[in-house]
């Protein structure tokens, strides 16, 4: 109980400017529907040429 | 002079990949002001390669030598850098968000008294300030920032601004600088033999539990090599707490966040955790044998089938490819 009676002081804090302001807050842009390309090996080749030719990433 | 400063990075006398974006963003940035970029490298002496910084849109490129400068020192770094930013009067200073920039970014922005956003993914002028896009809550929701300060200091996502180049040149001007290095100095790094940082590769090839055991790894680490140096292979989470992979290539919420160009997802199941951290990958590929598993819902593209098959066909096919 000797808690209780220990004065509690209340001071103000003084905040700075701050330089964020949040502006909003959206979901991210949906990724569009992958494909299954198909199953097992074989369907290496095919994975390939869809890298290549639709995504132009290798 | 309200120009935008990049902060290039460089290791060992050597300016690193990221650098080049940094200028990528700045330059972006200084189009919108109309405006000029200076390139910054802090470094023991003239770096190599750091006049190429101006193909990539820098105006100028200014080098702080000191002795002190060989290894990461971010006392003196930061010291240097916020001085060289006051001086200037900047309007923006950007860095990377790798693990050195995101280390000196907030000890420039305090000694500027500036705010700061870390990790940003795109950057524009719009009504007067400069505002970020910063992903947050696990990369489920996108924060936009303005930024009221002066200079805006904040840290870009490696591998999202694309490099551009450009068929300018920047001029080059070294200048020693009077400092310490500081009270903390980096004394040496160790890094894991030759291994590219997932965080900057272009390519990353994740391994998951679906892998069976740590020495199948080695099929992930074929499949990477035959890629020739672009690609670095990263772990999910179940592995990496299995002790199987070190902590330093798991991607995920705990782990680092990629976002390379091509990602691929080998015997992982894609735990909402996982995505996290690789959700901003342009083009994703997973291999799984469970056709239900929910990495297939985020990746571009999917086959179905046992890893051990397809993932050594895949990398005979690439090194065809690369001859």
């Amino acid at each position: 109980m000797a808690a209780k009676k220990k004065p509690l002081e209340l001071k103000r804090a003084a905040l700075g400017a701050g330089g964020l302001e949040v502006l909003g807050l959206t979901p991210p842009p949906q990724r569009k529907d992958g494909k299954v390309v198909g199953e097992g090996p074989a369907a290496v080749p095919e994975l390939l040429r869809l890298l290549r030719e639709e995504a132009k990433v290798l | 002079m309200s120009d935008v400063l990049a902060v290039a990075e460089q290791r060992d006398g050597v300016l690193r990949k990221v650098s080049s974006e940094v200028v990528t963003g700045a330059r972006r940035l200084a189009d919108a002001l109309a405006v000029r970029v200076d390139a910054l490298v802090v470094a023991a002496s003239p770096v190599q390669g750091a006049d190429q910084l101006g193909g990539f849109g820098a105006d100028k490129v200014i080098t702080l030598t000191n002795p002190a400068f060989g290894r990461y020192a971010p006392e003196g770094y930061a010291r240097v850098i916020a001085d060289r930013a006051r001086a200037g009067g900047y309007r923006a200073v950007l860095f990377a968000a790798s693990a050195g920039g995101r280390d000196l970014a907030p000890r420039v922005a305090a000694r500027l008294g500036v705010a700061l956003a870390q990790d940003i993914t795109d950057l524009a002028f719009e009504g007067g300030a400069v505002t970020v896009i910063h992903p947050v809550y696990a990369g489920k929701a996108l924060l936009k920032l303005k930024l009221t300060a002066t200079p805006a200091v904040v840290s870009l996502r490696p591998n999202v601004f694309t490099p551009v180049q450009r068929p300018k040149a920047g001029t080059a001007e070294t200048v020693p600088v009077e400092a310490a290095a500081g009270r903390v100095v980096v004394t040496g790094t160790k890094a894991a033999a030759g291994a590219l940082d997932v965080a900057e590769a272009s390519i990353v090839i994740s391994g998951g539990r679906g892998l069976k055991e740590p020495a199948n790894f080695k099929v992930l680490e074929a499949l990477a090599a035959a890629f020739g140096g672009r690609a670095a292979v990263g772990a999910s989470r179940a592995v990496v707490d299995a002790g199987w992979r070190p902590h330093a290539d798991q991607v995920g919420q705990t782990g680092k966040t990629v976002s390379p160009t091509l990602y691929i997802a080998v015997g992982i199941s894609g735990a909402i955790q996982h995505l996290a951290g690789m959700r901003t990958s342009k083009v994703i590929v997973a291999i799984n044998k469970d056709k239900d598993a929910p990495i297939f819902k985020v990746a571009d593209y999917g086959v179905v089938g046992d890893l051990f098959e397809v993932v050594p066909r895949l990398t005979e096919e690439i090194k065809k490819l690369h001859g």
